[in-house]
C-alpha cells in the first residue's frame, strides 16, 4: 500500500473518462455509502462527496495523507490492512461500494484484500479496482531493447508488487468470489506513457516501434491500455472461470444495464470531421421505437477535441437517447477495429452497428428484435436497406433521390461470394457472437463487415425482415463511395477475405456448395482474382469435406464434429 | 446542498427561462392516449435551443380521463407548460390546434405545432424562426421529417413548397388568425394541406427548412399503432380537399378509385361520413401551388 506522503494525490478530473478516477467516479451511484481503500488524502472521497452526494469512509496506512484528509472534512482511519483485517477497521459498516484504486499491485498478497472485502457490502454493492495494464505496448518496447526500469509512479511504480493483465486480474476476481460487471480502459498512444523515461535515448526508430504495434496488436488488442477499472460483484452463483473470462474479453458494460433484459446496444464508429452526419446518426437512434437502445460511440483517439464535440453532441440528447463514448486507439486505417471496441463494450442482449453517416427508421428494434423473438432460432436477422443519394450541407446530408434497395432475401451462398448485406440492416444475439468468438477482423483495410457476415452465416441462422430498416446514404461528393482508380483494392481485398476465410464453406449444405460452383463459372464473376479465390476456395472445401469425411484422425474431423454438435447445418 | 442538486436546479432554471407565459413561440401539443410518447417528447422539448423571446408550451388533450389524463404531471412538471383537457371529447386535431392559437398570450408571434410522436432536434426551432425572419410573408415554415422524409418536392433555393406537414412547422401567428385556423370540417388528416393552400391563395408563402429536422414517427412505422381510423378519416380528408378546390368531378375519380380498391363496407363508411361534412368550396385561381398528383401527396415527389 502507498507509503509516500503526497505521492499518490492524483488530481481526480470527474469528467475526464478517459482518466482512472473519471471512470471510477461514473460507476459510483449518486448518494452511495463508499469505503475508499487507500484514500491517500482524500481527493477522490472529496469529490464524490460534493458531485455525487456520497458518505465516503477513506484508510489509509498513511497517518499524515489521513489528516490531510480529515482535515478536508473527509472521515478517514488509519490502518495498516497488511496486518489489521479491513473488517476489524471499519466494524459493522455496509457500503455500497468499495474502492480499491491502484491498491491491489501493491500488495504481496491481493486476494487477502481483495476477498474479504466482499462481505462488507450492501446488498447489491459493487466494488471498483484500478490497476495498471502490464503490457502497454511501452512495457513491450522497454523489453524489445533489453530494458527493464522501474518509476516513482505508473506502470511500473517502483512499489510495485504485483502485475496484472485483463486476464490474470479476471481470475484473481473469479478466485476471490466475484464476478466481472464491467471493465472500462483508460488509454494511451505507443511512447506515450511514463515507463521510457528513463533517461535514455530509444534504440528503436519510429518504424521499428510501429512493426512492434502491429505485431503486438495482433495477439493484444490492450496494448494501448494504461489502466484498467473493473466493477465486480458478488458472485451469490460462481460461474465457471471461462465464463469469467469470455466476460473480461467481452468487456461488459454497465451491470445494471446488463441485468434489463432485451436492450439493444448499437455500435457507432466515427471519425474527426463528421459531426454533422453523426448528430443525424444519432437522433435515429432517438427515434427507434423499440424501448430499449444504448449508443455506443466509438471516436478516434487520433482527435480528442473531436471526442469532446460528440460528448456535447450527446448532452444535446439527454434523455432521448442512453450513449456513451469511448475513445478508441487511432482506428483511422484499422475499420474493425472500433467495431471491435464497441463489441466489447456491449452488455445488452441484441447487437447492431451503424455507421455515423447512415441512419435507422423508427422501427428498426421493433421489426428486427420482433423478428429474432419469433424465430428462437435464428440469429441474425436483417431488413431492408434503402440507399439514398444527396449531398453534402452544413446541416449533413441533404436527400436527392432514393437509388436501389439491398433486399434480398437470405442466401448464404450468395454471401460467400459477394457483400450483399449492409451492416447496418441487422440485429445479432450479442453472446452467440461472443460465445462463438466472432470478432471483426482488424488486418482488413475494407470488407471487415463482409468477412464478420461470413463468420456469422457460417455458424448461425439468418432471418430476412421485408421492411426497410435502414438508409445508406450515398453522398455526391464521393466522401463515402469507392474512390475511383481503387477498385483494385477492393477485388484483392474481396480475394483475401475469400482465402482466408475458405474454411467457412465446409459449413457450406450440399446444394449451397452446387450454387457456389455454380455461380463460380458465371460470367457475372468480375474479376480473374476473385474467380481464382473463389475455385481455391471450391477446391479447398471438397478437398477439406472429402478428407473429413473418410478421415478417422480426432484432429483432422475436429471441424466435423463441432459441426455435428451445432446441429448446423444437416448436410455437410 | 450538493452539486449535483445545484446543477439540476439550474437546469430547471434554464427552462423556465426558456419558457415564458408572454414567449414569442408558443409550441402546441395536441395528446390523444399520447402517453408512450411523452417522456421523449418533453425530453426533447428540455434540449431546444432556446430563442429570442423564449417559449411557452401548450397541450390539449383530447381524451383527458382515457388514460393520457395522466400526461398532465408529466407535462406541468417538465416544462411548465399549459394543458388543456377537452371538455367536449375529441374535437379533432384541427381545431384542437385552433384552440390552443386563441389562448397565447398576446407577445406570441410564432406557433410551432408538433406531433407528440415527434421530437425536434436541439436546433430545429432556432432554424425555423431564423427563416421566418427572413421571409415576413412566410406563414408556414415546415421542419424536415426524419429519418424517413416525406417525398414531396420543394425549391432548394426559395425553399417554397406547396405544403407543410403539420406534424412539425411554425406558423406565424397572425397568418393562422388570418386565415381563421385550421378548417374544422376536417377531423384529422388533409387539414394542413388545406391551410397551406388557403396561406398561397391569400398572398402568405410556405416554405420548407430542409436542415431543421423533427424526428418522426411516421405512417408504417409505428407497428403498436392500430391505423384503421385514420385511415378512415384520410380517405374522407382527400374527398374533401378535390369537393374544396376540384369540384364534382375530382371526387367522383377518388370515389371511384376507392370503389376500385377498396371493400364495399369500407367505402360505405367512407362516403357516409364524407356526406355529414359541409360542402365548402373555394376558388383556387390556378394557383401552381394547388395540385393533385397521384398517391394524394399534393406535389410532385423527388423519389
Amino acid at each position: 500500500m502507498p507509503t509516500d506522503a503526497g505521492k499518490y494525490d492524483f488530481v481526480v478530473d470527474p469528467s475526464n473518462r478517459n482518466s482512472t478516477y473519471g471512470l471510477i467516479c461514473d460507476r459510483v451511484p449518486e448518494g452511495a455509502s463508499a469505503l475508499d481503500v487507500g484514500c491517500s488524502s482524500g481527493n477522490l472521497g472529496l469529490v464524490l462527496e460534493r458531485l455525487r452526494g456520497c458518505r465516503v469512509l477513506g484508510v489509509d496506512i498513511d497517518r499524515d495523507a489521513v489528516a490531510v484528509a480529515r482535515s478536508r472534512g473527509i472521515e478517514a482511519i488509519v490502518a495498516d490492512l497488511t496486518h489489521q483485517p479491513l473488517a476489524d477497521v471499519v466494524g459493522e459498516r455496509r457500503f455500497d461500494v468499495i474502492i480499491l484504486a491502484d491498491v491491489l499491485e501493491h500488495l504481496v498478497s491481493p486476494a487477502g484484500i481483495l476477498a474479504p472485502v466482499g462481505s462488507l457490502l450492501k446488498p447489491g454493492g459493487r466494488v471498483l479496482c484500478s490497476f495498471p495494464n502490464i503490457t502497454h505496448l511501452d512495457v513491450q518496447v522497454m523489453l524489445a531493447q533489453d530494458e527493464w526500469r522501474t518509476q516513482p509512479t505508473g506502470i511500473l511504480d517502483e512499489t510495485h508488487l504485483r502485475f496484472f493483465t485483463v486476464a490474470s486480474f479476471t481470475e484473481l476476481a473469479f478466485a476471490c468470489g466475484y464476478d466481472v460487471a464491467a471493465i472500462d480502459r483508460v488509454t494511451l498512444p505507443p511512447l506515450g506513457t511514463e515507463v521510457l523515461d528513463y533517461g535514455q535515448r530509444l534504440s528503436l526508430g519510429e518504424a521499428e516501434v510501429a512493426a512492434l504495434a502491429a505485431v503486438s496488436h495482433q495477439g493484444n488488442p490492450n496494448s494501448e491500455v494504461y489502466q484498467y477499472v473493473f466493477e465486480l460483484h458478488r458472485a451469490p452463483e460462481r460461474r465457471r472461470l471461462s465464463e469469467g473470462l469470455n466476460l473480461a474479453r467481452a468487456l461488459p458494460g454497465d451491470p445494471a444495464q446488463a441485468e434489463r433484459p432485451g436492450r439493444l446496444d448499437v455500435v457507432v464508429r466515427t471519425v474527426e470531421g463528421r459531426l454533422q452526419y453523426l448528430k443525424d446518426a444519432l437522433y435515429s437512434l432517438a427515434g427507434v421505437t423499440y424501448p430499449a437502445v444504448r449508443a455506443i460511440v466509438c471516436v478516434d483517439s487520433s482527435s480528442p477535441a473531436y471526442a469532446d464535440e460528440v460528448r456535447e453532441l450527446g448532452d444535446h440528447l439527454s434523455g432521448l437517447l442512453e450513449l456513451t463514448v469511448t475513445v478508441v486507439p487511432s482506428h483511422q486505417a484499422q475499420r474493425g477495429r472500433p467495431l471491435n471496441w464497441g463489441l466489447d463494450q456491449a452488455s445488452g442482449e441484441y447487437l447492431a452497428f451503424l455507421d455515423d453517416d447512415d441512419v435507422y427508421y423508427p422501427a428498426f428494434g421493433d421489426r428486427l428484435i420482433g423478428c429474432l423473438k419469433d424465430h428462437p432460432q435464428a440469429t441474425v436477422a436483417y431488413g431492408i436497406g434503402q440507399v439514398v443519394r444527396g449531398e453534402a450541407t452544413d446541416s449533413g446530408f441533404r436527400a436527392l433521390s432514393h437509388l436501389k434497395q439491398y433486399d434480398e432475401p437470405f442466401d448464404r451462398a450468395r454471401l460467400f461470394l459477394e457483400n450483399y448485406i449492409p451492416i447496418n440492416t441487422l440485429v445479432v444475439r450479442r453472446a452467440a457472437i461472443m460465445e462463438a468468438g466472432i470478432r471483426f477482423d482488424e488486418s482488413l483495410p475494407i470488407y471487415e463487415d463482409w468477412a464478420f457476415l461470413r463468420e456469422l452465416a457460417a455458424r448461425f441462422e439468418f432471418k430476412f425482415v421485408n421492411a426497410v430498416v435502414s438508409e445508406y446514404r450515398l453522398r455526391t461528393d464521393g466522401s463515402n463511395a469507392v474512390p475511383e482508380g481503387s477498385e483494385g483494392r477492393w477485388e484483392r481485398t474481396a480475394a483475401q477475405v475469400q482465402h482466408r476465410y475458405a474454411a467457412q464453406t465446409v459449413r457450406l449444405r450440399a446444394e449451397e456448395l452446387a450454387t457456389l460452383a455454380q455461380r463460380a463459372r458465371a460470367p457475372d464473376i468480375r474479376t480473374q482474382a476473385a474467380l481464382d479465390a473463389l475455385r481455391a476456395e471450391l477446391a479447398g472445401a471438397k478437398s477439406l469435406n472429402r478428407q473429413l469425411l473418410s478421415s478417422r484422425s480426432w484432429k483432422l474431423t475436429r471441424p466435423l464434429r463441432r459441426l455435428l454438435r451445432s446441429g448446423l447445418p444437416e448436410e455437410a | 446542498m450538493t452539486i449535483s442538486c445545484l446543477c439540476m436546479m439550474a437546469a430547471v432554471n434554464a427552462v423556465t427561462e426558456a419558457v415564458r407565459p408572454e414567449a414569442r413561440v408558443q409550441v402546441q401539443v395536441v395528446l390523444h392516449h399520447s402517453e408512450r410518447w411523452l417522456p421523449r417528447l418533453v425530453a426533447g422539448l428540455r434540449q431546444l435551443t432556446p430563442v429570442e423571446g423564449g417559449f411557452t408550451v401548450a397541450f390539449w388533450d383530447n381524451a383527458p380521463g382515457t388514460g393520457s389524463g395522466a400526461t398532465r404531471p408529466v407535462a406541468d412538471l417538465a416544462l411548465g407548460s399549459s394543458y388543456h383537457p377537452s371538455p367536449t371529447g375529441n374535437i379533432g386535431f384541427g381545431a384542437a390546434h385552433n384552440a390552443l392559437a386563441q389562448q397565447a398570450g398576446p407577445g406570441c408571434q410564432y406557433l410551432l405545432l408538433l406531433n407528440p410522436d415527434a421530437v425536434p432536434q436541439y436546433d430545429c426551432l432556432q432554424k425555423l424562426v431564423a427563416a421566418a425572419e427572413l421571409d415576413p410573408k412566410a406563414a408556414l415554415i415546415e421542419a424536415a421529417q426524419f429519418p424517413i422524409e416525406h417525398p414531396k418536392v420543394y425549391d432548394p433555393v426559395s425553399l417554397e413548397t406547396n405544403w407543410c406537414t403539420a406534424a412539425c412547422v411554425l406558423v406565424r401567428r397572425e397568418a393562422f388568425l388570418e386565415l381563421g385556423g385550421f378548417d374544422q370540417g376536417l377531423f384529422l388528416y388533409c387539414e394542413d394541406v388545406d391551410l397551406s393552400w388557403r396561406a398561397w391563395l391569400a398572398g402568405w408563402h410556405c416554405r420548407y427548412v430542409e436542415g431543421a429536422r423533427c424526428v418522426h414517427v411516421t405512417e408504417d412505422q409505428d407497428l403498436a399503432k392500430d391505423r384503421s381510423a385514420e385511415a378512415l378519416h384520410s380517405h374522407v380528408g382527400h374527398l374533401y380537399l378535390r369537393r374544396k378546390y376540384f369540384g364534382p368531378e375530382a371526387v367522383a375519380e377518388y370515389r371511384g378509385a376507392l370503389r376500385e380498391h377498396l371493400a364495399p363496407g369500407a367505402v360505405e363508411q367512407i362516403l357516409d361520413l364524407f356526406a355529414t361534412l359541409p360542402q365548402t368550396t373555394v376558388d383556387r385561381r390556378e394557383d401552381p401551388h394547388i395540385v393533385l398528383t397521384p398517391g394524394e401527396i399534393y406535389a410532385d415527389r423527388r423519389w
